[in-house]
């Protein structure tokens, strides 16, 4: 099978990543051949011998927490940094290991490289973090598809299996660090995003803290002074972790950590008991954020709770059943069952993808179409002159809730005709409300310099062409009319954009850090000439990329007898004359 | 100009008659087809289409630009034209084609509204705002401009109700409170009008700069009440407001306060001009170039003052209250119905008969307690005091009495210490008449003075009626070097009383 072809998507979440490949047209969960699950760890380390290890791999291997990266996901388009050993990752860059860890799991079932996937984000992700997360692909060496919210492609994933259902759809989808709550309208296939909102700050990760802060606290009331140190801590991350998902199927769960800290001479230990009833009073605060934020959507799309036909809950953190009960009581509908709340999401991303590459056909019966849309309003900072005032006013450029993608022009001019320079500054109406004040800089902003003066003392217009792409991506392009030529700018990032230079170093360091997978390193060498070999057009090519690709396979299931068999074909085909 | 408007019929392909359903089970079909993936500009048309024809105003607003958009574009910019030329009557014509051909176009229809006030078609305005606030019962500006229109129409009762209403549906903006405000005032309802204000300054949930406007109201309303004890606290909630703001914004609120003193000093209300002056100058400082009419203004409030006591001082001859009145006069530039230079002249003419000593007395004493006349008829009365002393000169006995008198005279009643002060002021620079840059040149005059005889008996002047452009000035009634020649001249002359002074 041709691997452009192939529809591949993947769900790249805060604790766990999915990679799902459409198959005659239905999305299949790819496993990991090392631990057999498809359900793999978002986290990146460094073993003892300094090597990288990722996914499940990763969390068996690491312990010293200084050495392992968890939930990079929340800081995607920020300047915040993580240390893995002496490296120093941006965001994207521990977010472009973990792709390229789910690029291996795919190529060793699909025993042909992912070269590009449609890749999830949440609906609330702005437009920094998009970036961020495309550069995340473009250092992991994947191409972007595109990227679709979270909640859109689980509602996806329920739509081809429902192709002929018409009527509205709300997705609850609480994942290990978000929850994005969507309400979607399904019609003759189309599924249609009616309103997104989400908290940023709300899920599993942060119920695993409520515990661990809850174990924490009674082992300090037992044991007055006694302090744990950072590598306990890891370990009662990963206790409170089991002990939550323990409290979803029994009615009580221990939370035990041997050798927990140092208590007056002795080594104390932590045990404490949790009843699902003391649980269930502890996330409280949590869940009522969580129906607020239901609210707020059905707010935004002016429905109320009457209005839903279908409930979806998706995401790690609906497996609680505290938090199941409290949205279907709240909504008056039963979820829906058939949908996997872990794959969901990562299947409608392979959707996504058959749709954008043609392997799925939107024209032909029981298959869907995804009309996704924005949710908030994005405009530029203009001077507003009336009579005699003039006053910086936000001007809309994109409603909230638009169906996307959006083009629009509009016309502005400047203020001066003698004006040499403009700058323009693109907000986000996060409060909604279309007040400056109340509109946050997305960062995004250009300018243009050097514009010759205007003759007649009537100052240039300016074309501000805006598009909004089903990425959630802005363009702004800027004319200063009748200039002769125009003159363009494209807006840019400026505080965290990089430069190509930089982009090139941190592919290189990414790769690097890759390369030193075990068993990929000691086979490094011999993967690079046979890519050289396929690329010089050797004649047994064909033969050549499937064998490294299956090195690959064992390399990443850890498979050592394996490896070394593979290696014997490959070094055999590439030594024959 | 007229970019060919996209058929969003053919588009979806479906008919113009097609229900909502219809529409989107199209647009859905459409969108299976094209794709965001396949044609992202096509799927935006799409989009855009259902948008426009699931939103009933909307449609209609489309079918009617598909259907006539050339014709009600060209009517349009005929009517912009004629509201460009202010000639509104001409404007009303094409807005009204306009809604025949697109009844649903409420735009235009509030235009057709307002061109009709303009117009003075104020019960045409009202009807079509009525209309309007049918179609749109929750629409704040219809209100507003109904209430605007009605109280026009001297339906008060309707009028205020429509207030109501706008400032009911408000949303947050405080314009409708501020209107309701204005109106409750002009109606002499002023603490209602003042609570409007309140509402106004609260209206956004929120006390900020953006209140200023509303704040900016009060002294009208306190004005219109005669409430002239809380101006000062106008301005205070003001300068409170604009704590740590623009400068440029105090002196703007500055120049609000000024612009209310100038319209009192045309209707002759020196003492009110004066107390929003002093406002004014608590907010921002009077600006260099209106030095000149801040003097005036003073200088005017302090004679009216003075003509007041002055009426009834014993101790100063008719003549010279009457020289002095009629350099007032001038100065203040007041309609009078009697010839002032004729007046003049006999108050002259009784000083010859009078007293010599009494006289140099009595500029003296106009001189301590009359400071603000003094400085008006200063040239004459030293004029009066050099002929009365070479009288008194040659008469020893004159001159012994008026050591006398001196002695037995106590300070009169105004040579107070403020009043001191407000005289070296006043005689600081000469009065000019520079007035704000906001003042017309039509002025007003006030009824006293047209129904008495000197504006002195009438220290609370009336409301403003109309009056001659040019005001009369002190040096036109009296030009400078005749006054000595008058003098003599009329030395001889016989002394009328003058009963009113």
């Amino acid at each position: 099978m041709n691997s452009s072809e192939l529809a591949i998507g993947i769900d790249l979440g805060t604790s766990t990543s999915i990679l799902s490949v459409l198959r005659d047209g239905k999305p299949f969960a790819i496993p990991d051949p090392q631990t057999k699950t498809p359900i793999v760890p978002s986290v990146v380390g460094l073993n003892r011998r300094g090597e990288l290890e990722a996914g499940q791999a990763a969390l068996n291997a690491v312990t010293d927490p200084t050495r392992l990266i968890r939930e990079a996901k929340r800081a995607m388009g920020t300047s915040t940094t993580f240390q893995l050993g002496q490296h120093t990752l941006r965001a994207e860059e521990v977010a472009a290991l973990v792709l390229r860890k789910m690029a291996a799991v795919g190529e060793s079932y699909l025993g042909v490289p992912v070269r590009k996937a449609v890749i999830t984000v949440p609906a609330y992700f702005g437009d920094l973090e998009r970036r961020a997360t495309l550069r995340a692909a473009e250092l992991a060496g994947i191409g972007a598809i595109r990227l679709i919210s979270e909640p859109v492609a689980a509602a996806a994933a329920f739509g081809l299996d429902n192709h002929s259902f018409e009527g509205t759809v709300l997705v609850f989808d609480m994942g290990g660090g978000t929850l994005d709550v969507t309400l979607l309208e399904m019609i003759e296939g189309v599924l249609e995003v009616k309103a997104s909102h989400g908290d940023k700050h709300l899920g599993g990760k942060d119920i695993d803290e409520i515990l661990m802060n809850h174990a924490l606290a009674e082992f300090r009331r037992e044991h007055p002074g006694a302090e744990p140190s950072q590598a306990a801590m890891e370990r009662l991350k990963r206790a409170a972790e089991s002990a939550k998902k323990m409290l979803s199927e029994s009615e009580v769960a221990d939370i035990v950590v041997e050798n927990f800290a140092a208590h007056e001479g002795d080594v104390a230990e932590l045990c404490v008991t949790v009843e699902r009833r003391q649980f269930e009073s502890l996330i409280r605060p949590l869940i009522d954020r969580a129906i607020q934020t239901v609210d707020q959507t059905l707010d935004k799309a002016g429905a109320s709770k009457g209005d839903i036909d279908r409930l979806l809950l998706v995401g790690g953190a609906t497996y609680i059943p505290a938090i199941r009960e409290a949205v279907v009581r709240h909504i008056g509908k039963p979820a829906l069952s058939g949908v996997d709340p872990d794959l969901a999401v990562s299947q409608g991303a392979a959707i996504s993808a058959g749709l954008a590459l043609g392997t799925l056909d939107s024209t032909r019966e029981q298959t869907v179409a995804i009309v996704d849309s924005n949710t908030h309003g994005i405009g530029v900072r203009v001077l507003h002159i009336e009579e005699y005032d003039a006053y910086p006013t936000y001007d809309e450029l994109i409603a909230p809730n638009t169906p996307i993608p959006y083009f629009t022009k509009r016309m502005y001019s400047l203020l001066r005709p003698d004006q040499t320079e403009l700058e323009m500054h693109v907000f986000q109406d996060v409060r909604n409300t279309k007040v400056l004040e109340d509109c946050v800089p997305t960062g995004v902003s250009g300018v243009i310099t050097d514009i010759p003066p205007a003759l007649y003392g009537e100052p240039h217009k300016v074309e501000v062409e805006f598009s909004y792409d089903q990425n959630h991506i802005v363009q702004i392009k800027a004319t200063v009319v009748g200039v002769g030529k125009s003159t363009t700018v494209r807006l840019h990032a400026d505080e965290l954009s990089q430069s190509d230079e930089e982009m090139a170093q941190a592919a290189r360091n990414i790769d690097q850090l890759w390369q030193s997978s075990p068993l990929a390193k000691t086979n490094e060498k011999l993967i690079e000439r046979a890519q050289t070999a396929i690329r010089e057009g050797h004649p047994k090519g064909e033969l050549i990329e499937a064998l490294v690709v299956e090195l690959k396979t064992k390399i990443s299931a850890n498979d050592a007898e394996g490896v070394r068999a593979t290696r014997q074909k490959l070094v055999d085909v590439l030594a024959e004359v | 100009m007229t970019e060919r408007v996209l058929d969003y019929f053919e588009l979806l392909g479906v008919d113009r008659t097609a229900s909502p359903d219809e529409i989107k089970r199209a647009w859905a079909r459409q969108v299976r087809i094209h794709t965001p993936d396949k044609d992202p500009k096509r799927n935006h048309e799409l989009n855009q289409a259902k948008a426009t024809l699931l939103d009933p105003k909307a449609r209609k607003a489309y079918e009617a630009t598909l259907d006539y958009g050339e014709e009600i574009e060209d009517l349009l910019a005929e009517a912009e034209a004629a509201i460009k030329a202010e000639e509104w009557d001409d404007a009303v014509g094409p807005l009204k084609e306009v809604l025949a051909l697109y009844p649903d176009d409420d735009a235009t229809r509030f235009k057709l509204a307002v061109v009709l006030y303009r117009a003075d078609r104020e019960r045409e305005s009202a009807d079509v705002l009525w209309g309007l606030v049918r179609r749109e019962p929750n629409s704040s500006l219809y209100y507003h401009w109904l209430g605007i229109v009605l109280a026009e129409l001297g339906d008060t009762t309707v009028a205020e109700w429509a207030h109501r209403e706008a400032c009911k549906f408000s949303q947050g903006d405080s314009e409708p409170f501020i209107a309701l405000a204005r109106f409750l005032a002009t109606n002499g309802r002023a603490e209602q009008a003042e609570q409007a204000i309140e509402e106004a300054v609260h209206a956004d949930g929120k006390v900020d700069v953006s209140d200023l406007n509303a704040l900016l109201e009060l002294p009208f309303i306190h004005l219109a009440a005669k409430k002239y004890g809380m101006i000062e606290r106008d301005a205070q909630r003001v300068r409170q407001l604009l704590a740590g703001a623009d400068p440029g914004l105090l002196e703007f609120a500055a120049f609000r306060f000024m612009d209310i003193a100038d319209k009192l000093l045309q209707a002759d209300r020196y003492t009110e001009a004066v107390l929003f002056l002093d406002a004014a100058t608590q907010l921002a400082p009077i600006p260099e170039d209106l030095r000149g009419w801040e003097r005036r203004v003073r200088l005017l409030a302090q004679i009216v003052q003075e003509l007041g006591r002055l009426k009834d001082d014993d101790l100063v001859l008719p003549g010279l209250k009457g020289v002095v009145h009629c350099y007032a006069i001038g100065f203040a530039g007041w309609k009078v119905d009697f010839d002032v230079q004729e007046y003049f002249e006999e108050c002259l003419d009784g000083l010859d008969t009078s007293n010599q000593y009494t006289v140099l007395c009595d500029v003296e004493r106009l001189a301590a307690a009359y400071p603000g006349l003094y400085s008006l008829a200063a040239e004459t009365l030293r004029e009066i005091e050099q002929v009365s002393k070479a009288h008194v000169q040659r008469n020893p006995y004159l001159a012994l009495a008026s050591t006398r008198r001196r002695t037995v005279s106590a300070p009169g009643p105004a040579t107070s210490a403020a009043s001191q002060t407000q005289h070296a002021s006043a005689t600081k620079g000469q009065p000019t008449q520079a007035a704000p840059a906001a003042s017309q040149p039509t002025q007003a005059t006030s009824a006293a003075s047209k129904t008495q005889a000197a504006p002195a008996t009438s220290s609370q002047p009336q409301p403003a009626g109309p009056r001659p452009p040019e005001p009369r000035r002190a040096e036109e009634v009296f030009p400078p070097g005749c006054s000595l020649a008058l003098v003599f001249f009329l030395l001889i002359a016989v002394l009328i009383v003058v009963s009113q002074i």
